[in-house]
């Protein structure tokens, strides 16, 4: 195994991104037990914290692609958040 | 549980969590297929840093792979509403059970064989495997592995252990997309979702790190026998 190379950063991105969605949604579970009303905007909080994690880990798949003199697919790294990104203005336009 | 078999085997664990969801907890379809695409962003999280701790993950495949796949997510997302899947659902039990026993049959390619990155040379193959991938990722809220990881092994000659690798980290791009669509829609609703990311996480880091240490063998075997399952589950689904 080990048939392509690791990235560091990426790994520690990805496992700092791990836990702060984990704690947001500790502290969801833990707000609802007092608050049904605030306990459903720190789920929502999470959800939201979910979804960003996606551009974030692809910037980082961008930064790791230009640091190894691969502009192309740094170039199409960008163009998947702006596929989602188009999802959303797609959605409000129709 | 759905964490430990998606992360075993690079799915998003979306195969056990809908049925439980909807069979179990009688949540709606709908609803049950946007908060499943929900659990995968977080199994896809967990489960590609433990990939990707071993260098199982071929970046030059993921990142066409997730342009096609999340195009194809925000389509199946958009027409979930319009389509009654038993016609579907039938064809798509055959070619999994097709798929399943081309898995078993499949000699295993030793990484010395792999030159580069298989899927430079195969832009269409890529583009239309991952487009597809991500309809059905939305449609079924199953992330899509049970069409990358097959295709990544079979047509695109990456070792197993690759295309799991590389399949965590696209379906949770996939599952995002799909997710976002959702979202807007009013389709996902965040009730469960405590529930379901804290054992997704859980489990996704149990089944990588096993996933990631498993033989090829073991893994092709495991991988058949969930495919086997799901097309019979969905075979019965569309006869219905």
């Amino acid at each position: 195994m080990g048939e392509y190379q690791s990235d560091d950063r990426i790994v520690r991105l990805q496992q700092v991104l791990t836990g702060i969605i984990l704690a947001a949604v500790a502290v969801a579970a833990a707000v609802s037990f007092w608050s049904d009303t605030w306990g459903a905007r720190l789920d929502f909080f999470s959800l939201l914290l979910l979804i960003l994690a996606a551009p974030v880990r692809l910037i980082a798949l961008a930064r790791y692609f230009r640091h190894q003199n691969n502009s192309r697919y740094a170039l199409l790294s960008y163009m998947v958040i702006v596929v989602m990104a188009l999802s959303v203005v797609f959605h409000f336009l129709t | 549980m759905a964490g430990v078999v998606g992360g075993f085997l690079g799915l998003g664990g979306g195969i056990v969590l809908v049925p439980f969801l909807t069979l179990v907890l009688k949540t709606p379809m709908h609803q049950a297929v946007a908060l499943s695409l929900a659990a995968i962003m977080a199994n896809s999280l967990v489960s590609s840093t433990n990939y990707l701790k071993k260098g199982m993950i071929d970046f030059r495949a993921v990142v066409p792979m997730c342009i096609f796949s999340s195009i194809g997510a925000v389509v199946g997302s958009s027409l979930i509403h319009l389509i009654a899947g038993n016609y579907l659902e039938i064809l798509f039990a055959l070619a999994l059970t097709y798929t399943a026993v081309s898995i078993v049959r499949k000699k295993e390619i030793s990484a010395g064989e792999i030159s580069g990155s298989p899927a430079d040379s195969r832009f269409t193959a890529v583009a239309v495997i991952a487009f597809f991938s991500g309809i059905f990722s939305s449609l079924l809220g199953v992330g899509g592995g049970i069409i990358i990881i097959p295709a990544m092994y079979l047509i695109l000659n990456y070792s197993i252990h690759v295309a799991r690798g590389s399949s965590t980290f696209i379906i949770g791009i996939t599952a995002t997309a799909g997710s976002v669509v959702f979202l807007m829609q009013g389709v996902l609703k965040p009730d469960l979702l405590a529930e379901v990311v804290v054992g997704q996480v859980a489990g996704g880091w149990l089944g990588s790190w096993w996933g990631a240490r498993a033989k090829s063998r073991l893994v092709r075997i495991v991988f058949a026998v969930v495919l086997l399952y799901l097309a019979v589950r969905m075979f019965l689904q569309g006869i219905k």
